[in-house]
């Protein structure tokens, strides 16, 4: 694999490409799924291809192969090729810009590795949640793994290998009561070997989620529409972060690239420097966190990652960037490119997306509620194309007086706008969850592995219905 | 196919009960433009054998992207070995018997696709957007590829296919438009028109302004009816419906609305239409609600026996898949669904999430042109709203349909739809009051 990447770089070196980058990627991948006790379907395979970007005079051209044969791949840079130079007068001059020589090679850690592990312990885990909780109505499971190889070259001299790998978690489940139900889904990732599973404690995790719905729906009410104090979870401050505090900050979505499919951004160079939210609130993109499921040490354009504050003391303090629009919009790189196959194209993403956290205890901020909701975690959400206006609907959660968590509350709904959200948090907790997620961006759309959190936060005096 | 053979003789010699092997080649490209620029063009050769097997009513899938003899004979072993490890699936009841004749369906292959110049189509749509707006955003995709099929019951299958899509996003000042389509079958003037309306939409868009919550009336765009419809369709797959996620679940022959929605996978140039699904069942057409009765749920082999249904051949060997969606008046009236006292027309939408799958309870945010519209015309554009609604509420208050029709599919709802404007009588909008 690595020799036809090398063969492919030269290919496209000898056809006078200005720029080029070839990304080789080996993943071995196992999946299963568990629908109301009943194993419906393992998978195994091992994804096997490279991907090839390059310039010429600023028309980028991007071709993907799976097939080994050198003849056949010539034919396609040759045609590839063709195309580029027909889109070179339509183009947008794009450029890749200086970045420094990187030579790296990483593995992440397995105190057990994948591959020593039979499809027989993972589904032990899955068995004993799903007997834990039969009497749910609906129980759906999804547990995969993989281990990504990944080995990335380009025409300044980098050269980078790395091998990645992550487990993780899905589930949805319906609980039915009557006439009434309710629906939880949650969704639990990170980097590592088999040994991440068990630190899910996805027993305990889905029981007492289980306990808690059913709680709701027993004795849970339904809110009346008012403003009042809204504490939010660490699950909910990661889906609040990731679509309003990472999403606007993608340059690609800033430049318009994006804009007929992921959209576009209400954010632009001149929001740089100013007050978006409470000056308590500082929002980080990290893909070197351990263990995050966004994990990665060089992204897929071989530059070094990095933490980025795209919100630092509530003033918008940097973008996510690629190494185009770095280019593009003058400023300087942080390492933001990824491409979640070796046939899909490199775009600006998220990694691990959090709020840093405060200096309260939890306690402290249910305490100084007089009348509030707490939303623990959450079902239904949505944001428009430009990050503005967003929804965030309740799972489990709870109506606080004077500072008591008082009775359940059926599905609250909080429907805000970016700045209202982040202006009206007052309170930050000091511990910090991560959740995953699988983020989509691209067309074809790429999903792509990401943690998302941060610490319990209370917005004071917001609409909630 | 020789080499489909020969897996499948090394699966017999593993004691494989059943297997369902898929090869598929694939040339594809595509030219991405924005802000009136090509910013990207991609071409992918593709090459993938999927193999189903029942081990012992133990079931696996492997995907295998290197063909030489050693790797497959490994991705093979490594399969039945994994299998052997799990296991049984209890509710299976294996795979759809041959052999099967197969018809062709018309109009899914035409050899001037290949030769459609992307540039060439991309610079005219972005040309043409010109006409009204000032900037546009997109793709367009062509491909062309071959799938063959062999399972353990007698079933051989071969074809061909080409296909294409297009997308644009139109853009003026803080309004746009958005228009696409997706076809079998190269025509010219598709690329032009699409643009011209996603154009014009971005004009009438200007100066936006936000309206208060309520019920309104509601004409759902085009793209915004394939959302709707990819959500019913998709609720419609026994897979969904027996795992507790369906709104459709115990609605078998009762009525929701008026009007009629098939599943067809023999829709002449339909852009995912099928000689055989994916265990070799010869595809159809399945009127899912016929004038609003739901008829049946959508099933491979296992799922119609299990439930002692009729296979509509939509085999997923697990899920079922939806191929083609087509909806017809059923009950209703087909006219201008713009002659509407007062309302809202939202031309695009997109994040639909459910709250509560089994209830439909569910919202949906639009993007791009949004207008209020007063005595059948369109009265000032509107930003910031969401759908917030239930879909079997929808789906019992579509009043009207319009007569246009155009096949596509969008970005988040890739079933290709044969899509028509839609009015909905007192769909609840919502907004953020800060």
């Amino acid at each position: 694999m690595e020799e036809i990447a090398e063969y492919i770089l030269n290919l496209l070196k000898e056809n006078k490409a200005g720029y080029c980058e070839v990304r080789a990627e080996k993943v071995k991948s196992s999946a299963f799924v568990l629908k109301n006790s009943n194993l419906e379907l393992g998978e195994t395979s091992v994804n096997v291809g490279i991907g090839a970007r390059y310039t010429i005079n600023g028309s980028l051209g991007f071709l993907a192969v799976n097939d080994f044969n050198k003849e056949k791949i010539k034919e396609l840079v040759e045609k590839s090729i063709r195309l580029t130079k027909k889109c070179q007068k339509k183009s947008d001059n794009v450029s890749f810009g200086e970045s420094d020589i990187n030579i790296q090679d990483y593995k992440v850690k397995q105190n057990i590795n994948l591959e020593s592990v039979d499809a027989s312990d993972y589904l032990k885990t899955l068995n004993e949640v799903d007997n834990s909780i039969k009497d749910v109505d609906g129980r759906y499971f999804q547990l995969s793994s993989e281990v990504a190889n990944k080995y990335f070259i380009n025409s300044d001299g980098s050269k980078i290998k790395a091998e990645i790998p992550r487990v993780g978690v899905f589930y949805l489940l319906t609980l039915v009561e009557g006439s009434k139900s309710l629906n939880r889904k949650g969704e639990l990732g990170m980097t590592g070997g088999f040994e991440v599973l068990n630190s899910f404690k996805l027993n305990e995790r889905v029981v007492n989620e289980v306990n808690a719905l059913k709680n709701t729906l027993n004795r849970g009410v339904k809110l009346k529409s008012e403003a009042m104090d809204v504490v939010c979870g660490p699950e909910v401050v990661g889906i609040a972060v990731h679509e309003s505090g990472g999403h606007p900050y993608e340059a690609d979505r800033i430049c318009g690239r994006e804009s007929a499919q992921a959209g576009e951004s209400f954010l632009n160079k001149d929001y740089l420097g100013k007050q978006l939210g409470n000056e308590k609130v500082t929002i980080v993109d990290d893909p070197t966190i351990e263990s995050g499921y966004g994990y990665f040490l060089y992204d897929d354009e071989g530059v070094k990652a990095k933490r980025k504050f795209l919100m630092k003391d509530g003033v918008v303090n940097d973008f996510l960037h690629n190494r185009e629009t770095a280019v593009a919009m003058g400023m300087k790189n942080n390492g933001s490119a990824r491409a979640s196959d070796y046939n899909k194209e490199v775009l600006v993403r998220m990694s691990n997306t959090l709020m840093l956290p405060g200096d309260h205890e939890d306690e402290e901020i249910i305490k100084d509620v007089k009348k509030g909701v707490y939303i623990k975690n959450f079902m239904e959400w949505n944001i428009d194309d430009k990050r503005w206006q967003q929804k965030y609907v309740g799972s489990e959660a709870y109506l606080i007086e004077k500072g008591e968590i008082v009775k359940p509350v059926i599905n609250p709904v909080l429907e805000i706008t970016t700045p209202a959200l982040y202006k009206a948090i007052d309170a930050i907790g000091k511990k910090i969850e991560l959740h995953a997620g699988s983020c989509g961006k691209g067309e074809p759309m790429q999903g792509i592995p990401v943690s998302m959190g941060g610490p319990m936060i209370r917005l004071r005096n917001v609409h909630i219905k | 196919m020789k080499t489909l053979k020969e897996i499948a003789n090394k699966l017999e010699k593993l004691n494989v009960d059943e297997y369902a092997i898929s090869y598929n080649e694939e040339e594809a490209s595509q030219v991405k433009f924005a802000n009136s620029k090509i910013v990207k063009n991609g071409y992918e050769l593709s090459k993938d054998i999927g193999i189903f097997i029942n081990y012992k009513k133990r079931l696996g899938v492997t995907s295998i992207k290197s063909f030489s003899e050693k790797d497959i004979d490994n991705s093979i072993n490594a399969l039945v070995n994994f299998v052997k490890k799990t296991e049984q699936n209890k509710e299976f009841k294996g795979l759809s018997e041959g052999p099967f004749k197969y018809k062709e369906v018309d109009n899914c292959f035409d050899k001037k696709i290949e030769d459609v110049d992307e540039e060439e189509a991309v610079s005219e749509g972005m040309k043409a957007c010109e006409e009204y707006a000032e900037k546009a955003a997109g793709i367009f995709d062509k491909y062309h590829g071959k799938s063959y099929l062999l399972t353990s019951h007698n079933v051989e299958g071969q074809e061909e296919y080409t296909k294409y899509y297009y997308t644009i996003k139109a853009i003026k000042n803080e309004g746009s438009g958005y228009d696409t389509f997706c076809s079998r079958i190269y025509d010219k003037k598709l690329v032009k028109e699409t643009a011209l309306k996603a154009s014009k939409i971005a004009n009438d868009s200007q100066k936006p302004v936000e309206i208060d919550e309520g019920k309104y009336d509601v004409v759902f765009g085009m793209p915004v009816t394939n959302i709707l419809l990819n959500e019913v369709v998709g609720h419609s797959c026994m897979f969904n419906v027996e795992s507790g996620l369906s709104f459709l679940a115990d609605k078998l022959n009762k009525k929701i609305g008026k009007i009629t929605i098939k599943d067809d996978a023999r829709l002449e140039n339909g852009f995912n239409s099928y000689k055989f699904d994916d265990e070799g069942s010869p595809s159809g057409t399945t009127t899912i609600l016929d004038k609003g009765v739901l008829k049946t749920y959508l099933h491979n082999y296992s799922s119609a026996k299990r439930n002692n249904m009729i296979n509509t051949g939509n085999a997923g060997l697990i899920m079922q898949r939806s191929s083609n969606i087509v909806f017809e008046k059923g009950e209703l009236e087909e006219g201008n669904v713009k002659d509407i006292e007062k309302g809202l027309y939202v031309t695009n939408s997109w994040y639909t999430r459910f709250q509560n799958y089994r209830t439909g309870d569910f919202s949906t945010i639009p993007r791009d042109g949004m207008f209020l519209i007063k005595k059948g015309k369109i009265e000032k554009a509107v930003k910031n709203m969401r759908i917030t609604d239930n879909m079997l509420n929808l789906l019992n208050n579509i009043e009207r349909i319009g007569k246009e029709v155009k096949q596509m599919k969008t970005w988040e709802a890739d079933i290709p739809t044969m899509s028509r404007e839609i009015l909905i009588k007192d769909v609840n909008i919502t907004k953020p009051k800060i």
